[in-house]
């Protein structure tokens, strides 16, 4: 058995239409700039925010999944909420949901260092997922929540699906 | 005195957070400063017919006082102006 991982970046995601979850250049708020990027900055609006993608179940999962959230901050302090709500679609069965098949959160207390790589992980039920399956996903930034502490935006680099294999 | 609403203490957060970059404090922490501003200006007694030093000197103490962080002058001066900014472009319109 081995662990394969797959990474949906921030631009296949869209966000929703709120205004305070956008699309933005990592070198806004990098210093240095060596990889020039796009990311999701989901901002400290006291609302709750969200962006979507899609992805496919490989054919050669077999279980274990996990989906992390990979983020950084401007912060050195606070902690960011995130939801991830999914609904895994087989083949002649709805790609227009009017809910979550789960819905898992997660919160996580930013790095003390500025931009440094955060990853807040969720552990969804195996059952959820069959091969092939095509994922609607929706991360959120639950800024309702008082645990959602962090006072400036949450920056989005992806998602990482992680699964095991035979 | 007002409670200052969760949109607006976003807005002025989200100000801080492009000054005061890394934003090494909470939001409850900063949520409290401004309330702190706008709670002395608005009600504390001592406030009328102060000297503007004097003044000064008690919205500093209401800051420092409303939570553990510490706030430097400089940080408070631009919490100050976000809540001036704030409170008189509401007042006048």
């Amino acid at each position: 058995m081995a662990t394969h991982r797959l990474y949906i970046p921030a631009i296949a995601f869209l966000p929703d239409t709120s205004g305070n979850c956008y699309p933005k250049p990592s070198s806004v708020n990098d210093s240095n700039d060596f990889v020039p990027r796009e990311i999701l900055a989901f901002k400290d609006s006291g609302t709750k925010v969200s962006a979507g993608a899609t992805f496919q179940i490989p054919v050669n999962y077999v279980g274990t999944p996990k989906l992390q959230v990979i983020w950084k901050s401007t912060a050195t302090s606070g902690d960011v909420v995130w939801d991830v709500d999914f609904v895994a679609v087989a083949v002649a069965e709805t790609l227009d949901p009017a809910a979550a098949d789960e819905s898992e959160t997660v919160t996580t207390t930013t790095n003390g260092t500025a931009l440094d790589r955060n990853e807040s992980e969720v552990t969804p039920t195996g059952s959820t997922f069959a091969v092939e399956d095509v994922v609607l996903l929706k991360v959120s930034r639950d800024g309702l929540d008082a645990a959602d502490t962090m006072a400036a935006e949450a920056l989005f680099e992806g998602v990482a699906f992680e699964y095991a294999d035979v | 005195m007002a409670t200052l609403t969760t949109t607006e203490l976003a807005k002025m957060r989200n100000t801080c957070e492009g000054r005061f970059a890394p934003v090494t404090y909470t939001k409850a922490q900063v949520n409290a400063a401004l309330q702190a501003i706008e709670d002395t200006i608005r009600t504390t007694p001592l406030v009328a017919g102060q000297a503007g030093q004097t003044v000064q000197q008690i919205t500093s103490a209401a800051v420092d006082a409303s939570s553990a962080f510490s706030w430097t002058n400089a940080q408070k001066k631009i919490l100050f102006a976000l809540w001036a900014d704030l409170t008189f472009q509401k007042d006048i319109l």
